[in-house]
């Protein structure tokens, strides 16, 4: 198991948001995680990054229990998280956005190394090659998710976490986003995917797990939840 | 007569260029820490005044090496910063701008309280720099320690530039500034950052009151006037920019110089009220506008 999430609780002041989550992820699948807005799927990539502290419950990732450790730690470790709303830097360049990937590891690593991460990210999306001098602020939602997901790859991630990264995209871009996400788990990289665009994660996606008001309600493989009931009629608008 | 207009206006603009340059750098102390942390540190000033005094006492009453007692009194304040935002910011478990305000306002009077134990109401004084007595140019004199003042203001510039545009760590803790959580996302570690601001704040702010230290008298109060003028050439600049820092405190320098020199001296210390009332009314984001908006 590369990463076990066991019956986590986590706390916003009084406000319960997650209510005994367990969860896996084996390596090299895809993960997807479906569920309404408020349902606490935010709250629980959070909690994986080390962003939130969990006061219950155990999080593991490649034999390490990564549950009370810093957001720092946890990515080198290799998880790293594509936030919801891209949080690209503004202020930053695209190739400073993309360097900022590199920083937990940029000491140590050879430049040549860099240069290849560099290369692999202009290949997977050629206009941020084009847009490297200019302030993220300024690209496109579409060019700004790409630069998230740009800038999550910089980090060599085994497990990338990306939350809602279709979100108020347009459909052309969606299916490119997808397309990549594809790729890269072709690459070799584990990916735990939040969408509310559910049939198209379900479509790449090994396995799913439907969140409810904090809680999995429901769990299984891909192509099952595809024509699940319950799924097909909250989640799949059938 | 022509001459001697031109040596005044002259020594003028080196006068104010010289004081302008001081409140640059206490400018730029206060831009380091509200860019990473958004506190307004009102103890800015004090961080001026405890490096003059250190370094005083260093340099007078324990004999060390002039650079030695630079370099030391530097560390210290610094290390004052980040006691300062241990103790007193830190632990606020939900800040509020107006909590944090008036916090550092009693840090403020509190690192006034703690100087004057230790050094009394009596005002102090340091040697210059280099033994020169003083230069003349085209007609002016001035005293060597001019040079030192705006030559560390260029270099500190210089430096302050290459971290922030060409390194890595420069640009993470931008990225911390704009983005604390996207930042830690990256594993860039929020809190050393800004613990490094406030180390930089409170040496930011030494090295301007140890630089005019042997120009003008120290005393344990001299900070709050100081910490003004800083915040005023700060906004006049726009708050966060550091090219707007620069900028800001030479231009209150040379306004009050100019008018000091030219209309009355009454002007020098509410010039610097004036201006932060002006440029809030007029153009609150400052006169240099950051490159991210
Ligand atoms: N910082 C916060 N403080 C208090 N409550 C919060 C906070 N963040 C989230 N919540 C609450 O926790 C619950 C889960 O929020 P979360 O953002 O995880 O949902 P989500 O599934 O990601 O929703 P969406 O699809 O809209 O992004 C919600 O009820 C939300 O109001
Ligand atoms: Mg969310």
């Amino acid at each position: 198991m590369m990463l076990s999430v066991e019956s986590l609780s986590i706390y916003y002041g009084g406000i319960q948001a997650l209510k005994g989550v367990s969860l896996e992820v084996k390596e090299r699948e895809i993960v997807s995680v479906l569920g309404a807005n408020g349902a606490g799927k935010s709250t629980l990539l959070m909690s994986i990054s080390g962003i939130l502290p969990s006061r219950q419950g155990k999080i593991m990732f490649d034999n390490n229990e990564i549950t009370r450790q810093s957001p720092s730690s946890i990515v080198r470790l290799g998880i790293c998280q594509v936030p919801e709303g891209r949080e690209v830097f503004k202020s930053l360049t695209t190739l400073d956005n993309l360097r900022m990937g590199t920083y937990h590891h940029y000491r140590k690593s050879p430049k040549s190394l860099v240069e290849k991460d560099l290369e692999r990210v202009y290949t997977l999306f050629p206009i941020l090659k084009q847009r490297r001098t200019q302030m993220a602020g300024t690209l496109s939602g579409g060019e700004q998710q790409m630069l998230a997901i740009g800038r999550g790859l910089m980090a060599r991630p085994k497990l990338m976490m990306l939350d809602e990264p279709s979100l108020g995209l347009a459909p052309l871009v969606v299916e490119e986003i997808f397309r990549t996400l594809t790729a890269l788990n072709s690459m070799g990289i584990t990916l735990l995917l939040i969408e509310q665009n559910a049939r198209a994660a379900l479509k790449i996606a090994t396995r799913g797990y439907v969140m409810e008001t904090g809680k999995i309600i429901m769990e299984g493989r891909a192509e099952d939840l595809l024509e699940n009931e319950h799924v097909v009629s909250a989640y799949l608008g059938g | 007569m022509e001459s001697t207009h031109l040596s005044q206006a002259v020594q003028f603009i080196f006068a104010g260029l010289t004081s302008g340059s001081i409140y640059a750098l206490v400018a730029l102390g206060f831009n380091m820490i509200y860019n990473v942390t958004l506190v307004v540190n009102l103890a800015q000033g004090e961080f001026l005044m405890l490096g003059a005094m250190t370094m005083i006492s260093l340099y007078s009453g324990f004999k060390l090496p002039l650079p030695v007692a630079l370099v030391l009194s530097t560390l210290i304040v610094g290390c004052v910063g980040i006691l300062f935002d241990r103790f007193a910011i830190r632990p606020l478990k939900k800040p509020s701008i107006m909590l944090l305000i008036l916090l550092t306002l009693g840090g403020s009077t509190f690192l006034k309280g703690v100087a004057l134990l230790i050094w009394g109401k009596d005002p102090y004084t340091a040697p210059t720099f280099t033994k020169l007595k003083s230069i003349s140019f085209l007609g002016a004199s001035f005293s060597p320690q001019m040079l030192w003042i705006i030559g560390t203001l260029v270099v500190v510039s210089f430096v302050l530039w290459f971290f922030f545009e060409r390194t890595l760590l420069g640009k993470a803790m931008r990225a911390c500034a704009e983005n604390p959580r996207a930042a830690s996302l990256m594993g860039v570690n929020v809190k050393t950052f800004v613990m490094i601001s406030f180390f930089l704040g409170g040496a930011l702010g030494a090295v301007g009151g140890m630089l005019m230290a042997p120009v003008s008298f120290m005393v344990y109060d001299e900070g709050t006037m100081m910490g003004l003028k800083g915040f005023a050439s700060a906004v006049l600049g726009g708050i966060g920019s550091y090219p707007g820092a620069v900028v800001g405190g030479l231009v209150l320098g040379l306004l009050e110089s100019l008018s000091t020199g030219y209309v009355s001296s009454i002007f020098k210390d509410i010039l610097a009220f004036v201006v932060l009332l002006l440029i809030l009314v007029i153009k609150p984001t400052g006169l240099m506008k950051r490159s991210d908006e």
